[in-house]
This record gives C-alpha cells, sequence and structure tokens, in this order.
C-alpha cells in the first residue's frame, strides 16, 4: 500500500514559491490500477517522483508497505527504488546503443543478480512484453511502441511490486498505447500496483481509480472498479 | 552491484562517443608529452651544458667555497667535489666533475650563509638557471592546460550522459557506483593517454640523444622505462584526475 500524507513540495523560481504539490494526502491499496490525471502543471509529474522516491518533499511523508521512504538514508532509497519501484518514462530512458536485452539486464545488474540467473528472468520479462524475438536488436532500431514496451520489461524484471508509469503512452499511436494499457493491465491482474500519469481520460479509463489534480491539488477520485 | 558488472559497464561506456574518446585520448597523449618532455630538458640542462663544454674544463669545473671548514669535506664530497684544498684566509678550492646539480647545491650553501662561486663559470651557471626555470615553468603551464583539457573532456560527458544518469537512479543505483563507473571510465582513458605519451617521449629522448651524441657526444639521461618512473606518474596524474572529476561530478549532482 502507497500512503502520501500530507505531501507538498515547493521550488523556488527567483524569489517565488511554487508548490506543484500542496497539502496532498492519497491511499493506493496494493493490487489496483491506479490512474493521476490533469492538465499539465498540475502536478503529476511530481507527485510521482515523490511517490517513487526520486524526489523528496518539503513537507509530509511517503509510506510504502509501511516504511517511510523518505527516513531511510540516500543509499537505502535507492536499493528500494531497485527492489521494489519500477519505472516507465515516456521517454523511455533506453540505452540506444545497447540491445533490447543490455537494457533489461542492466535493472538486474544494479540488484547484484548473478549472470547466469540474470539470462532467465531478462528473457522471461521480454516474453511477458511480447518481444522475446527482439532480444538481440539495438534499442534504437525498435519502433517508440517497442521501446516502452521494453521500458515495461526492464519495470518488471526484478520483480517489482510496485509500477509507476509517467505518460508512458505520449508519445505513441493509438494501437501501441493499447498495447502498452494491456500490458500495464496485465501487471496489476498479476498483483503488482500500478500507478499511472496521463493526460488521457481514454486512458485512465482502463484503470481502476481515477484521481484528478489541479495546482497540486486532489479535486476528484472516482473509483471505476 | 558486482565488480565485473562495473567493469562491464565502464567498457560499454567507450561505446559512446567513439570520436571524441579517440580525440580526447590524443590530445592528452599530445600535451602530456610536451609537459614530460620539458621537465625532462628542464632537469637535464645542467648536464648538458657541462657536456658541451666539458672539452674546455678536461681537469672540471674549479669553485671557491665560502664559508667552510675541514669538517665540511665528507659532505662537499658528497655533492661531487674533489680534490678540495683549503686557503690559509679561510676560504677553499674544489673541483667538480660536472655541472650538474649546480644550483639546487649553490641553493643549499647559500641557506646555511655560505657561497661556491666561479667567476668565469657565473655567467653559464646563470644560464642553466634561467633555461631550466623557463622550461620548468613551460611545462607547468602545459601541465595546467592538460588538466584543463581533462576537465572539459570530464564535463562534456557528464552532460552528453545526463540522461543516462537519471536513468540509472531511477532503477536504483546508488550515486557511489555511478561515481566509481564513471571515475574508472576517465582514468583508464586518461592511462591510455599517458602510456601513449611515455612510449612518445622515449621515442622523442631517443632522436634527440642520437643527435646529442652526434654533435656533442653527449646525452640525456632520461628514466621513463624505469617501473617507479611510471608508476609514480601514473599516481600522480589519477590523483589529479580523481580531483578533477570530484569537481566536476559534484557540480553536476
Amino acid at each position: 500500500m502507497i500512503i502520501a500524507e500530507n505531501v507538498s513540495k515547493k521550488f523556488m523560481d527567483s524569489d517565488r514559491e511554487i508548490w506543484p504539490v500542496n497539502k496532498l494526502s492519497i491511499n493506493v491499496e496494493s493490487g489496483r490500477f491506479f490512474s493521476i490525471v490533469g492538465r499539465s502543471g498540475s502536478g503529476k509529474s511530481t507527485l510521482l517522483k515523490i511517490l517513487g522516491g526520486l524526489l523528496e518533499p518539503t513537507d509530509g511523508k511517503v509510506v510504502i508497505d509501511g516504511k517511510d521512504i523518505y527516513s531511510l538514508s540516500r543509499n537505502e532509497i535507492a536499493d528500494y527504488r531497485n527492489q521494489v519501484i519500477g519505472f516507465v518514462f515516456q521517454d523511455y530512458f533506453l540505452e540506444e546503443m545497447y540491445t533490447v536485452y543490455q537494457n533489461v539486464e542492466i535493472a538486474l545488474m544494479i540488484a547484484g543478480v548473478d549472470k547466469k540467473d540474470r539470462a532467465q528472468r531478462v528473457e522471461a520479462a521480454l516474453e511477458a512484453v511480447e518481444l522475446g524475438d527482439k532480444k538481440s536488436s539495438l534499442v534504437k532500431n525498435l519502433s517508440g511502441g517497442e521501446k516502452q514496451r521494453v521500458s515495461i520489461a526492464r519495470a518488471i524484471v526484478n520483480n517489482a511490486s510496485i509500477i509507476f508509469a509517467d505518460e508512458p503512452c505520449g508519445n505513441l499511436d493509438w494501437e501501441n498505447s493499447q498495447n502498452v494499457m494491456r500490458l500495464l493491465r496485465k501487471q496489476c491482474d498479476a498483483g503488482k500496483t500500478v500507478v499511472l500519469i496521463t493526460h488521457s481520460l481514454d486512458d485512465a479509463k482502463l484503470t481502476d481509480e481515477i484521481i484528478t489534480l489541479k495546482d497540486g491539488s486532489i479535486i476528484e477520485h472516482e473509483k471505476l472498479r | 552491484m558486482k565488480n565485473s558488472d562495473k567493469l562491464r559497464l565502464v567498457f560499454r561506456e567507450y561505446r559512446f562517443g567513439c570520436l571524441e574518446n579517440i580525440i580526447s585520448v590524443g590530445l592528452q597523449a599530445l600535451i602530456f608529452t610536451i609537459v614530460i618532455l620539458l621537465f625532462t630538458v628542464s632537469f637535464e640542462l645542467d648536464d648538458v651544458l657541462s657536456g658541451y663544454m666539458a672539452p674546455m674544463y678536461s681537469h672540471g669545473y674549479g669553485f671557491t667555497l665560502f664559508g667552510y671548514s675541514q669538517d665540511d669535506i665528507p659532505e662537499l664530497e658528497k655533492q661531487g667535489f674533489r680534490d678540495i684544498e683549503f686557503y690559509e684566509n679561510g676560504d677553499a678550492y674544489g673541483y667538480r666533475d660536472n655541472l650538474s646539480d649546480i644550483w639546487f647545491i649553490k641553493i643549499l650553501a647559500i641557506m646555511d650563509g655560505r657561497d661556491i662561486w666561479n667567476s668565469e663559470l657565473d655567467e653559464i651557471v646563470n644560464y642553466i638557471f634561467f633555461g631550466q626555470i623557463t622550461f620548468l615553468a613551460l611545462g607547468v603551464v602545459m601541465f595546467i592546460i592538460m588538466l584543463n583539457n581533462i576537465s572539459n573532456s570530464i564535463s562534456m560527458r557528464l552532460m552528453l550522459r545526463e540522461k543516462y544518469l537519471r536513468m540509472m537512479s531511477g532503477l536504483g543505483c546508488r550515486k557511489s557506483i555511478l561515481r566509481s563507473i564513471f571515475f574508472m571510465v576517465f582514468a583508464f582513458r586518461s592511462i591510455l593517454a599517458i602510456l601513449v605519451a611515455v612510449a612518445a617521449v622515449a621515442v622523442c629522448v631517443d632522436k634527440i640523444n642520437a643527435y646529442l651524441h652526434r654533435i656533442m657526444l653527449i646525452s640525456l639521461g632520461f628514466s621513463c622505462f624505469s617501473p617507479a618512473y611510471i608508476i609514480g606518474i601514473g599516481l600522480i596524474s589519477i590523483v589529479l584526475i580523481f580531483f578533477t572529476f570530484e569537481r566536476q561530478w559534484r557540480a553536476r549532482a
């Protein structure tokens, strides 16, 4: 379960204070497909970074499975991200000159997994995203949809229990978007918690719960399933 | 992360910016070659000049030694003086076979309130001093240029790899591990440049020696193949690269 309690984040723009996330509280139950929608600048991505341990909030706390993640040291947060959280980004964040296999393998290298075990786990993750036949291809030769699937494979290869996806369909056409959403739903059905950031209401409607953000605060919370 | 995986990531890093890697190694090697050559010439100038003048001073270079006593003979002999004679007025006279380290010995004497002097050789000793200082200063300037070049190259690479660094961080890679990977990337690159420079200097010194031997029957001393010398240069360079890297890393972190 992910609990954010009165989370705020302040940035300074010259002398002006900006609060992209302002006293926001949410509970995301384990195994749910949760989406956060809102216009550009509403604080979606900042919130996702805070929930994912990438950006420390100015106030409030984030508790994941009973652990206040910002009470941990920097190294402990990094280890926690590696073991518990998987990220999928709009810009893929893949190494173009690496092969598909190497891109997925890197998450296991960070975790210190042996080379022998890595091969098996990478292949399983690539099969799960229907890219088993592309493992030797260079990422630069893949389509946008395929790149995003590699990104999903990398997010799940460590058996992360939570997946944070920041606009994963932002650069994709309708067909590839549907594919990505189907794969994320599949992960949710397998017991993982998926938090999706999107500005597409069509994508959000495929999830279990939608919260709408405006100026860093929740203005609507809708349970669909 | 296992050390073998760190090394794997270090070598994968060389796939990026191949041309930049080659130019950086080439430039570092070139500047390092000039630096070592300037330092070598600076340290060897006294030997070269005394070798050049040796035929005119077949009995050695005589110096008046002011402020020394009979008790100082062992020290003077250690400094290369021979046939030391003391006069009634307290001054002494001694010979050296060469002018090696003459300024170092002269400065040591002055610091103890003594002096080593020869009116005939005074001008030449001054030439040696200013020649050595000039080459040393040029070497230091080139060394600073080299450090600046390394620093710019590190800064540019870290800027180009910002997305990769963010990706690794997002995947849960500790900052200290990322730092060690990138330090190794730059250190290996610079070590390669140093090895190329040492080889280039060896070739240059060989050519210079062939020339000097032909016209003056003397040669430059250069211990570039001594393991202690290479390890020394390597260690100093790695420490300097570490501090340069740390500065850039902290600026970007």
